[in-house]
């Protein structure tokens, strides 16, 4: 098996073993004592099935993919739509298979993507070579906002931006790019706003740029800045209780703030050691909210403990040093930026699931990668680091 | 495509992941590990519940540790089931006590709000835990100066006198009159306190303390205290009883003889009211209310039991033209039956007032003491010899008068009767003929260990405090005595000392007749020297303890006197009276006994002066 990479395959398994342990002792409730979790054995289904998937990922050739990724994109648009239409939700039923298709959206995108930037002719200096991209990810991102599902739908948003980079735009270029962005997330308070504001002008300053471009840069910005009130009454009630919560999470202790509360609790109340496994109280006695989906970490760092938490950031660590390598000796811009989105995801996922189990980031809902209870998120990751064997295995085809 | 621009992407990457890498770390570090003790208290804090639980109560026992409330599986569990029923009270499903001591003493019974520790999940469900190392504490235990026997003895005995008498109830009290401790309080109708959901509110009071009654003769001792005490009186006196009938304020009051010509002694023994009027007409209204306020009505005794009130007694200014002659017989005033049986405590124990109480100590689990009570005197309401005097008085009641139904083989005993109408409902006398009777009374006279208050509650035979209370106090006090036998005598032939000794009063600087009339209710004689209408010099001086018919001369000046007198070691009340005479401007500072004055002895004053004294209590 040419390219088949322990370093990637050991802590994707072990994770996943971490995980199954975890949505076990979580979801079990001390009375009446003994009733079998149901979710540990769904999930431990799950992966199966995504073992099977990622075997098979691992035998299709690159080339395939890189021919059907538009077709991928437009099929995950459908699938979009068509839960629009039916009127929202995030499932999909297809008999016992609840399939989340935006969690496919990640991976379509990641292809589409992929798959324009690749392109010898784009020029990403010139706005009909950069829109493109960001199109990409604004259909999906608008699609699943709509579901609603504000963590994923952000993660759609952003995505194109690594991968921009990794394709060669310039760090100042996407810096603006991205400003409208950090405009509208800054704009939630006027001192954030203003020292961002004082950046994009320093810079601007300094740029190349056309003063037109700059102009309107700078207005973009600024009108940002002024709608974002105007954006913020369009937000669901709780999307704005989750980005309050964020912001102050004391401020109203028995609806989102309960849940990074509760989560620090969890945390916090583990220490060094932990409570020890099938010993965490916060998530067994229902205190600790979705404690086998969004925030398994946090029951991870009840029971486990420090040492516990730090092995499962080292897994991921491990996972992400030898995906970069990938990505980096890949032989193709092709496989190469299919590798940087797959870092991407897994890293953003990472960062902001860790984040917000540790109270340092808004609740935004998205699930930890590999550990998570879901079975749409497992059999995507799994299809991911599929991706990645593939990757590894055709650059030593030469 | 592959090189430079990869490589310095990947440095940035590394930058700014390595940054947020440590950022996670230094939370973890912050949460895990700076702040785990607070977390782990926030989550212990909302995962676990302290049940204030029954199991969990503090035990109480009477003064002989025998049980009287404990904690069984199904709940708090009164062993001796009516028994103490009033005092007790009982405690709800959740270990709160509702009434009695359960209630006055919850804080300690309940320990410091601990008890079953229990597990509680994000919706409020509760079950045990498994192996959670929190093991509850429990309450304190009680020990109540309750004796148990003696509680069996005095409910028996008033359950057949109610039955004799076909009463409606009745109430027994027991204290120890030096310490205050209330050793016995029993109601009838009484109820099962392990069923008390069982019982109306009205049948779970504890009207020992909680209910006010006219009191009816039993009020005499504060005519006769007030009598005795301000010397307007002395035993031997006689007084004119009306033949039977006193017209006051245009209302008759009526004697149950045709009583004549009557000494204060015979007046007290045969519960005149004819002469109980006269005396307090002579003691006059202000010196009768301050007697009445000193011996503690008018005001809560402070007992250890909740919804004590103070009974009924208003200021003299208040009062009608009748009120002074309805006190005098214990009509116009309402009392509790504690704070009654408390005033003859007071005479008891030597003029001073204790405070009746029901604690005599908290303990630990262990048994050991973490609180003690001890007896906690109030004041000083008579002088020895006026309570000397009026023990003797009352022992005369129970020898010759209308106690002879207590008298006890063997024993002095003190004791009156009462026999009060209850006021009408209906309209304002007493029209209906409902009664209330009673006896009070201490023994060994010389020496009271025991003084106890029988109240039988419309009776509708023998309906006189003589008849139907006194005979339940002496069997109770029988078998009280046949179980402990007679107390060893603190001081022996104490009995004839009193005879034979009196305490010298002080009767300086008063008019020659009222210091004669003085000496006389101390059954001392006066011996004058020189002219005029004021003492000016004693021999011997005050406080002296001389025997009885000693001649006390006494040294008269014409004028008033120029001269402030010695008034360290008088009560204020007696320094007050004394200096009243000659209009001085008087401060006083603190209470009870005067210990320092200005101007001090001997030095000259006049009318208008300022005169300055400081009190301390006792």
């Amino acid at each position: 098996m040419r390219g088949f990479d322990l370093k990637i395959v050991v802590p994707v398994l072990l994770l996943a073993g971490i995980g199954l342990a975890l949505i076990y002792s979580s979801t079990i409730h001390p009375s009446p004592p003994g009733e079998a979790s149901k979710f540990a054995l769904r999930q431990l289904v799950w992966l199966g099935i995504g073992l099977i998937l990622l075997a098979i990922t691992y035998t299709l050739p690159l080339r395939f993919h890189l021919a059907f990724s538009y077709i991928y994109y437009l099929v995950v648009l459908l699938l979009l739509m068509f839960l629009l239409a039916k009127g929202g939700g995030r499932w999909i039923d297809m008999g016992p298979l609840h399939l989340q298709p935006s969690e496919l959206a990640k991976l379509a995108l990641i292809f589409g993507l992929s798959r324009y930037l690749s392109l010898e002719r784009v020029n990403l200096s010139r706005i009909r070579g950069f829109a493109p991209p960001l199109l990409l990810g604004l259909v999906p991102a608008l699609l699943v906002l709509k579901q609603p599902d504000l963590g994923t739908s952000i993660l759609l948003l952003i995505l194109p931006l690594p991968l921009l980079w990794w394709a060669g735009m310039d760090p100042p270029q996407l810096f603006f790019l991205s400003s409208v962005g950090l405009s509208l997330v800054s704009a939630s308070h006027w001192l954030a706003w203003g020292a961002f504001l004082t950046l994009l002008i320093i810079l601007l300053l300094h740029s190349s740029q056309s003063i037109l471009t700059k102009a309107s840069i700078l207005l973009a910005n600024l009108s940002v800045g002024v709608l974002t009130p105007l954006i913020w009454s369009h937000l669901q009630e709780y999307q704005r209780q989750r980005v309050i919560a964020f912001l102050n999470p004391t401020r109203d202790p028995f609806r989102a703030g309960y849940q990074i509360i509760q989560s620090k609790i969890a945390i916090g109340s583990g220490g060094v050691w932990g409570k020890g496994f099938m010993q965490g109280t916060q998530a067994k006695l229902f205190f600790l909210p979705a404690q086998h989906t969004d925030f398994i970490f946090s029951v991870a760092g009840e029971e486990l403990g420090l040492w516990g938490c730090l092995l499962i950031l080292g897994l991921y660590l491990l996972l992400l040093l030898e995906a970069i390598k990938i990505a980096y000796r890949a032989k193709n811009s092709f496989s190469r930026l299919v590798a940087v989105g797959i870092v991407s995801v897994f890293l953003l996922q990472i960062g902001v699931n860790v984040g917000m189990t540790l109270g340092v980031m808004p609740i935004t809902g998205l699930p930890l990668p590999f550990l998570s209870y879901g079975g749409s998120a497992m059999l995507v990751d799994m299809i991911m680091v599929g991706l990645l064997l593939r990757i590894n295995s055709e650059l030593r085809e030469y | 495509m592959l090189g430079k621009p990869h490589t310095k992407r990947l440095i940035i990457l590394g930058v700014v992941g390595g940054g947020v890498w440590m950022f996670f770390l230094f939370t973890f570090f912050s949460i895990q590990i700076l702040h785990h003790h607070y977390w782990l208290e926030e989550a212990l804090s909302q995962q676990v519940v302290r049940l204030r639980g029954r199991g969990e109560r503090g035990k109480i026992y009477d003064r002989n540790f025998q049980l009287l409330a404990t904690n069984l599986e199904e709940g708090r569990w009164y062993p001796l089931g009516t028994s103490l029923c009033h005092v007790l009270g009982f405690s709800n499903l959740d270990g709160e006590g509702l009434e009695g001591v359960e209630l006055y003493y919850d804080q300690y019974l309940q320990g410091d709000g601990t008890g079953l520790v229990l597990l509680t999940d994000a919706k409020g469900n509760r079950f045990s835990p498994p192996g959670l190392p929190l093991p509850p504490r429990r309450g304190k235990n009680l020990c109540l100066t309750i004796d148990a026997d003696y509680q069996r003895i005095c409910e028996e005995e008033l359950r057949k006198g109610v039955e004799r008498t076909q009463a409606k109830g009745g109430s027994v009290v027991i204290i120890s009159p030096p310490t205050g401790e209330i050793l016995a309080m029993v109601n009838l109708p009484d109820y099962d306190v392990n069923l008390p959901q069982r019982s109306t509110p009205q049948v779970r009071r504890n009207r020992a303390i909680t209910d006010e009654y006219e009191p009816g003769s039993t009020f005499k001792l504060v005519t006769a205290a007030a009598g005795l005490e301000e010397g307007v009186i002395s035993p031997a006196d006689s007084i004119w009883c009306e033949n039977g009938a006193i017209t006051v304020a245009g209302t008759r009051i009526r004697d149950n003889e045709r009583f004549g010509w009557l000494t204060f002694r015979e007046i007290i023994e045969k519960s005149s009211n004819v002469g109980a009027i006269k005396l307090a007409e002579k003691v006059g209204k202000d010196n009768f209310y301050r007697y009445a306020r000193s011996l503690g009505f008018g005001s809560p005794t402070g007992v250890d039991f909740p919804g004590e009130p103070g009974g009924l007694l208003r200021t003299p200014e208040k009062w009608s033209g009748l009120s002074l002659a309805s006190m005098a017989i214990g009509q116009e005033v309402a009392v509790t039956p504690l704070q009654l049986l408390n005033a003859y405590c007071c005479v008891a124990n030597e003029g001073l007032l204790m405070q009746p109480h029901l604690l005599r100590a908290i303990l630990d689990q262990r048994g050991r003491p973490v609180r003690e009570y001890s007896p906690t005197p109030i004041r000083r309401a008579l002088s020895p010899s006026t309570a000397h005097l009026l023990t003797d008085l009352l022992v005369g009641v129970v020898e010759e008068g209308t106690g002879r139904e207590a008298k006890i083989e063997g024993v002095r005993v003190a004791g009156k009767t009462g026999t009060a109408q209850k006021p009408d409902p209906n309209s304002r006398g007493y029209t209906d003929g409902r009664l209330i009777i009673s006896f009070v009374g201490y023994l060994p006279a010389s020496n009271p260990r025991w003084a106890g208050l029988v109240l039988i509650d419309e009776p509708q035979r023998e309906r006189t405090g003589g008849k139907g209370a006194a005979p339940v106090f002496r069997r109770i006090m029988e078998r009280i005595l046949s179980q402990e036998g007679l107390p060893q005598r603190r001081i022996p032939q104490r009995d004839d000392q009193l005879h034979r000794y009196v305490v010298v009063p002080n009767v300086l600087n008063i008019e020659i007749s009222q210091a004669l009339l003085i000496l006389k209710a101390r059954e001392l004689m006066g011996e004058k020297e020189g002219r005029g209408r004021i003492v000016s010099a004693q021999s011997p001086p005050p406080g002296s303890l001389i025997p009885k018919g000693t001649k006390v001369k006494l040294t008269l000046s014409s004028s008033l006197p120029p001269h402030m007198p010695d008034l360290r070691g008088m009560s204020l009340r007696r320094g007050v009276s004394l200096l009243s005479c000659w209009g001085l401007q008087i401060e006083v500072e603190g209470e009870g006994i005067i210990t320092a004055q200005v101007p001090q002895p001997g030095e000259e004053i006049s009318p208008g002066s300022q005169c300055h004294l400081v009190c301390s209590p006792e």
